[in-house]
Order: structure tokens, then C-alpha cells, then sequence
């Protein structure tokens, strides 16, 4: 019980730092150490799988992507903070509702045994299965579709309002990395 | 009060670390990492969900499901996120809030 | 997995790739698919039995077709077609031309998949699907930053609602054990309680409930004119589908939910019209009209949760359906007469529609009804809808409600101070004339829409085959 006391406390204090820091980088790098403590956290509690998948996803995968994201748009872009003076005590006292009225109140229910990993995501879970596949068909055309230029063979509507775009050089992203999701 | 507990509570807590986060960023990339952190609570949330209900395989099988769309909203945000630098020459979400009134 | 949700989920990488090989081939794919589409859909039908359910399983995870999902369904595969002929030359030529229709068929499925969801879990992942395939189709014009920006709003508040819903979702399944909407019936305790709040308060930010609708006028005036439509028509309401599914399952609070619902429902209605008002550009007063449309339609459900009588639920899904077909016309005709005087229709003001009237009748009438509908001026359909609704109410009784309903009606007339400009607008003199041809493909879907209002206000009747079942569903959702 200690282990996860300790555990959720780092995440959570990543998490703050994470939330605070001025740097992007520096952000992206908390968010890695929450990661890294919520899987050991899940490795305590026996989910040994998502723990592993954590690992890979979040740790890898999601800190490299928040690094060229970072990248593109400009290591240098700081973030200054907005503070309103109730926000800290608003958020604390709804959390402190929230825990206390349901924490409590959870008691473990032992049940019949269940299913391995495997057979309880790929079989009875098929439906999240299928509709995760055609999630990510969705979201790889969404991202394709952001990131490739415009151009049209119709003539462009004209612009009445718009404010003057920048002229930033158009750089042709090719995005060249899907995203890895290996189902375990 | 066993362990499942303290990491709900836990979840929470992250939770909330990332709605003030929401509250305060102005940053685009960073919110898209306060939405990270949120994603995270919501993962313990289901991993202790099922084993309360010593169902821990399938509280597994949905936190996986949760990483994986919210993984992907994380992408097209980040990508958004680009863009939006591209074009406007900002990421101040400021910025963003009052287009019209 | 219901049928319909599997084709259109398969045939959406069929479209994709027929659009890359074939210039101008993805759009006619769609309508191909769509029709296939319509075709399963039909079949499907066949096999139900209007008042009960088709149950389905695959593995562990059950899906029911109910009344509900039927109007829903109905509904999406009748706005997909309309605006997928409506888009032909709307986004003929545009680069992720094709990505435009496969998301289109992809927002589709998913909408008929959340709405035949019978697991708590699988609802979600539905939503979710729903969400990532409209994000590029909002942010379609990605070369305006306005675009991108309300895109990034959009994207942001939806995302945070849906972490919400996870974590009502992960509530209720720790307290019960099983996700299997039949199934699941919790007790009332403050858990569950915290777990209904998560819920309402994730799935509103998709509906529009104040406060979290602010991403609502961004998306819906910066997205392409079809895909205004399809939001409006079809996305906010599943949120609200999603809702009522899940908000089931925390039975024994069923009154206190009504009153929840009735009220977000009034502040809605107050709020849609007041910020209409301030509004110029006319996009955005019928997207605050939406929010405030939203606000009717919860109204009418709260009256039926709150009473247990079907005369909430009959009205309320009958102005869903009905406000679906004026909000797609309302959309259709303003990005029609923008294309026709080669502008976005994003930033068309209420003064770019002078002279309408005289240059494209058919438009300048489509708008006219829609609006009129909109604000519920008898006998179109919008007050069909919305006196079933008042109606429903005054049956409850007690002063509290009957004050309500006056509210309501009252607010409904006021709606007119912000429709009658657009329609003055039109017989105006005009200041530009137009510079394309209106296409027939846009033509068709006004049309269609135009006929299919003028019918149902006089014969609603018409639509029962539909509004009935859906109501009886959620009689049986939230009767005790």
C-alpha cells in the first residue's frame, strides 16, 4: 500500500510540474514521468499487461510525437500561465467532493474467474476491437488531412474578414510515422 | 482501505491536475498534455474498476481501448496544433476563445 | 455489430481509395455506398418488431436496435445522402476530397453505432468515433486559421467531456460489474450519483448544454456548409442519444434526472436565443439557434422522465427529427446562396442576403420556411413540434411547469427577432449579384428538404412510423 502512496504521489507531482512548467519541453518530460510512475503503479496492481503497453505508448510513443510537435512548431514557443485566484481551491474542493463520495464506497466484489488477457480483449471485447480499427483509420485520414497543403482547382472564394496569414514557407509534412498500434 | 483505493483516488487526483490545467494553460501542445494526464486517471480508473470486481482482464482490455483512442486525439491535437502555428503564428488558446463574440 | 454499421464501416476505405484513383470518383462511391446503405437498412427493418429490440452480440458486448436507434438511423442515412449530393461542388477539386466523403460515411457508422449500442463501454468508443471523424470534416477549410482556431476549440472541450464520461463509465462499472446496458441497473447511492454527474456533464459539452457550448457556434459557422448540417442534425443529438442510454442505467433517480434535464433544457432555450441575437452573421445565429433548439428537445425529455408519460418523449423526438430537417435546410440554403456568390459561408452576414429573393427564389424560399419553421410560426412543422412539446408539459400540471411552458413558449416567439431580419433580408434590394450558376446538386437537397418540411407540417402524422417507437424506447428506458 505504501508503493502505490508513493507512487501516485510522484505522478502526481509530476503531473503539477508538468501542468506548470514554462517549457514545452520540460512539460513533455513531466508528462513522460507521470507515465513512468503510473506504469509502476499498474505493475503493482498485477496489470502487468497495460503496464507494458503503458510503457511503450506513452513513454515512447506519445513523449517522441510531443517532441517533434515541439520541434515543428519551435522549441522556443514558452507558455505563460493564466492563474485566477479561485482556481486552485475550485478544482481542490470538487476532487475533495468527488473522492470522498465515492472512494469509500467501493468495496471489492470477488467474482468467478475470468478469461486471460488475451482471450477477454480479442473475443469478448471484439466490438472495441473493430471499432478501434476504424477509429484509427479515422484518425490517420484526419491527421493526413490537417497536415497536407491545400490547393484547389476551383478559384478561391474571396476573403472578406479574414485577417492577413502569415506567409510562413509551406512546408509539405509528410507524415511519415502512423501510429504504431500494435494490439498486444 | 486497500491499495485499489488509494490508486482511485490517485486517478482523481490526476483528473484534477489536468482540468486545472485546462483551466490555466494557454499553450496548445500543453493542453494537449493536460488532456494526457487526464487520460491517465481515466486508465487507473478502469484498471481498479475491474479489479474490484476481480475482473482485472477485462478492466485491462478497456484501459487499452482508452490509451489507444485517446492517443489518437492526442495526434490530430497536436497536429491541429501545428497547423494552427502555421497559419496564425500562435498557439495562444487565448487567442482562440472570443473569435466572434 | 448491426449490419449498417458494419457495411459503412468497411465501404469508408472503399470510398477512400476510389477517390485517390478516381478524380471526382469518391463522391459518386459515397452515394454508391450510401444506397447500399438504405438497402441493409431496410432489410434490417424487416426483421424488426417496432416496439420491441433486435439484440446482437458479439462477444461479450451486446447491441440493441431500438425505436430510438431506428429514428436515429433514419435520420443519418437521410442528411448523409442530402449532403453528400449537396457537397459535390462544394468540394469538388479541393484537396482531401476524398478524405472528406470516407470521414463523411465514417461519422455516419458511428453515429449508428452509438445509437446501437447496448454496452457502456462500447457507446464510448462510439462517441469517441464520432468526435475523431468530425474533427477534419470541421476543420475541412484548414487554410483559414479561423477554421483551425474553432477546430482546436472544438477539439479541446470534446475531448475533456469525453475523459469525463470515462470516468462516469468507470464509476458505474466498478459499482455493478457489468457494462451490458440491459443489465446494469444501479442502485441510487452518492457514488452513483457523483458517476451520473460525469456523465451529464461529459456527454453536454457534445450537447451544447450550458455552459459548454461555446464550441458550438465556432464549429458549426467554420465548418463546409454540408457538414454544418450533418453537426447539427445528427452529432449533437447522438451525444444527447448517448446520454439518455446511459443516464438508463441509474434508475431510481428517474424524476430527479428529469428535473435536471428540464432544467438545463429552459437554460438552454434562454441562452440560444439571447446570444442569436448579438449575432451578424448568419451561420452563427442558426447555430445559437441549435443550442437553443437543443434546449427544447431536452425540455421535452425531461418532461418525459420527470412524468413517466410518453407525451415528453413522443414531442421531443418528434422535434428532434423535425429540427434535424430545418437546421439541414437552413444550413444547405445559406452555404447554397455563398456558393453562388462565390463566398465562405462562414462570414456571410445577414445584409449579404439582400436581394436573394429576386435572384434565386427557390433559396430565398427555403430559408424563408426554415426560418419561420425554426421559430415555430404555425402551420409549419417547427410549431407542430413545439406545441406537442408545451402540451406535454401543461399535462404534467403543477404551477411550476405551467409557468415553465409559458417561459418556453414565450421564448419561442421571441426567436423571431432574430429570424425575421434574415427573412426581411431577402426582399431587400441587392448589393451583389451572383457570379455562379446555383448547381443542380445543391438544388436537390434544398428541395427535398423544403418539400419534406411542408409535408410534415401539415401531415406529421406521417412521421409516427418513426417518432413512435423511438418514444416507446424510452418509455421502456426510464419507465420503472
Amino acid at each position: 500500500m505504501l508503493t502505490e502512496v508513493i507512487l501516485m504521489a510522484v505522478a502526481a507531482i509530476c503531473g503539477i510540474q508538468a501542468v506548470r512548467a514554462v517549457r514545452l519541453l520540460h512539460s513533455a518530460l513531466w508528462l513522460a514521468g507521470v507515465s513512468i510512475a503510473v506504469t509502476l503503479v499498474l505493475y503493482s496492481l498485477g496489470a502487468t499487461t497495460i503496464a507494458v503497453i503503458e510503457l511503450s505508448l506513452s513513454v515512447g510513443l506519445i513523449t517522441i510525437l510531443l517532441v517533434f510537435a515541439i520541434s515543428m512548431v519551435g522549441a522556443d514557443s514558452p507558455d505563460q500561465p493564466v492563474s485566477r485566484p479561485l482556481n486552485i481551491p475550485f478544482v481542490a474542493a470538487m476532487l475533495l467532493l468527488v473522492i470522498g463520495l465515492t472512494v469509500p464506497l467501493l468495496v471489492p466484489q470477488g467474482e468467478a474467474a475470468e478469461d486471460n488477457f488475451a482471450v477477454t480483449f480479442w473475443q469478448q471485447r471484439e466490438a472495441d476491437v473493430l471499432a478501434q480499427i476504424a477509429l484509427i483509420f479515422a484518425g490517420v485520414l484526419g491527421v493526413l488531412g490537417l497536415l497536407t497543403e491545400t490547393s484547389s482547382t476551383q478559384p478561391a472564394p474571396e476573403v472578406t474578414r479574414e485577417q492577413q496569414q502569415p506567409e510562413t514557407a509551406p512546408a509539405t509534412i509528410e507524415v511519415a510515422e502512423k501510429p504504431e498500434m500494435e494490439q498486444v | 482501505m486497500t491499495p485499489l483505493h488509494i490508486v482511485l483516488a490517485g486517478a482523481f487526483i490526476l483528473l484534477g491536475i489536468g482540468l486545472y490545467g485546462l483551466l490555466i494553460i494557454r499553450n496548445m501542445i500543453k493542453i494537449v498534455i493536460a488532456l494526457q494526464i487526464m487520460v491517465k486517471g481515466a486508465m487507473l480508473a478502469f484498471v481498479v474498476a475491474g479489479s474490484l470486481n476481480d475482473q482485472l482482464n477485462l478492466g485491462q482490455s478497456l484501459a487499452l481501448t482508452v490509451i489507444t483512442a485517446d492517443t489518437i486525439v492526442a495526434i490530430i491535437g497536436l497536429a491541429l496544433a501545428i497547423r494552427i502555428q502555421q497559419r496564425r503564428g500562435t498557439l495562444d488558446v487565448d487567442e482562440f476563445i472570443n473569435l466572434e463574440g | 455489430m448491426p449490419p449498417v454499421v458494419v457495411v459503412s464501416l468497411v465501404l469508408s476505405p472503399a470510398i477512400y481509395l476510389t477517390g485517390r484513383w478516381l478524380a471526382a470518383g469518391a463522391r459518386a462511391a459515397t452515394l454508391a455506398a450510401l444506397g447500399i446503405l438504405w438497402l441493409v437498412f431496410g432489410l434490417a427493418m424487416r426483421d424488426l418488431d417496432l416496439a420491441g429490440t433486435l439484440v446482437d452480440r458479439l462477444g461479450g458486448v451486446a447491441f440493441y436496435f431500438d425505436g430510438l436507434s431506428l429514428l436515429i438511423t433514419a435520420v443519418v442515412l437521410f442528411l448523409s445522402t442530402l449532403v453528400t449530393l449537396y457537397s459535390g461542388p462544394d468540394i469538388r477539386g479541393k484537396t482531401g476530397e476524398e478524405k472528406y466523403y470516407a470521414m463523411l460515411l465514417l461519422l455516419s457508422g458511428g453515429v449508428i453505432g452509438l445509437v446501437s449500442a447496448g454496452d457502456l463501454f462500447n457507446l464510448w468508443i462510439w462517441f469517441e468515433m464520432t468526435a475523431i471523424s468530425s474533427y477534419l470534416l470541421v476543420a475541412f477549410h484548414r487554410e483559414r486559421g479561423d477554421t483551425l482556431a474553432a477546430c482546436a476549440k472544438y477539439l479541446i472541450q470534446t475531448a475533456s467531456g469525453s475523459i469525463l464520461v470515462l470516468f462516469g463509465i468507470a464509476l458505474v462499472f466498478a459499482q455493478t460489474g457489468t457494462l451490458d446496458l440491459a443489465h446494469t441497473q444501479a442502485a441510487p447511492s452518492p457514488l452513483i450519483a457523483v458517476a451520473g454527474a460525469f456523465l451529464v456533464i461529459g456527454f453536454g459539452v457534445k450537447i451544447a448544454l450550458a455552459p459548454t457550448y461555446t464550441w458550438l457556434p465556432d464549429a458549426y459557422s467554420q465548418a463546409p456548409g454540408g457538414i454544418s448540417a450533418l453537426l447539427s442534425g445528427i452529432v449533437t443529438i447522438s451525444g444527447l442519444a448517448a446520454l439518455l442510454r446511459a443516464l438508463a442505467l441509474l434508475d431510481g433517480l428517474a424524476v430527479e434526472w428529469g428535473a435536471v434535464l428540464i432544467g438545463f433544457g429552459t437554460v438552454n432555450i434562454v441562452i440560444g436565443n439571447l446570444l442569436a441575437l448579438r449575432q451578424d452573421s448568419v451561420k452563427r445565429i442558426f447555430a445559437y439557434s441549435s443550442v437553443s433548439h437543443i434546449g427544447f428537445v431536452l425540455l421535452a425529455v425531461g418532461i418525459g422522465v420527470y412524468a413517466g408519460q410518453p407525451a415528453g418523449f413522443i414531442s421531443g423526438m418528434l422535434h428532434l427529427f423535425i429540427h434535424a430537417l430545418m437546421k439541414a435546410l437552413a444550413f444547405l440554403a445559406v452555404g447554397a446562396a455563398s456558393y453562388t456568390r462565390h463566398r465562405t459561408d462562414s462570414t456571410l452576414r445577414v445584409g449579404d442576403l439582400a436581394g436573394l429573393a429576386g435572384r434565386e427564389p427557390l433559396l430565398a424560399a427555403a430559408l424563408i420556411i426554415a426560418c419561420l419553421s425554426l421559430a415555430g410560426v404555425p402551420p409549419l412543422a417547427g410549431f407542430m413540434s413545439k406545441w406537442l412539446i408545451f402540451d406535454a408539459g401543461l399535462r404534467v400540471g403543477g404551477a411550476t411547469m405551467v409557468l415553465l411552458v409559458i417561459f418556453a413558449a414565450l421564448n419561442s416567439v421571441f426567436s423571431l427577432a432574430y429570424y425575421f431580419p434574415i427573412v426581411n433580408a431577402l426582399f431587400r434590394t441587392e448589393l451583389e449579384p451572383p457570379q455562379r450558376a446555383l448547381p443542380t446538386a445543391m438544388q436537390l437537397p434544398v428541395v427535398i428538404l423544403t418539400g419534406a418540411l411542408l409535408v410534415v407540417g401539415i401531415y406529421p402524422a406521417l412521421l409516427d412510423a418513426f417518432v413512435n417507437p423511438a418514444a416507446q424506447a424510452l418509455l421502456n428506458l426510464f419507465g420503472s
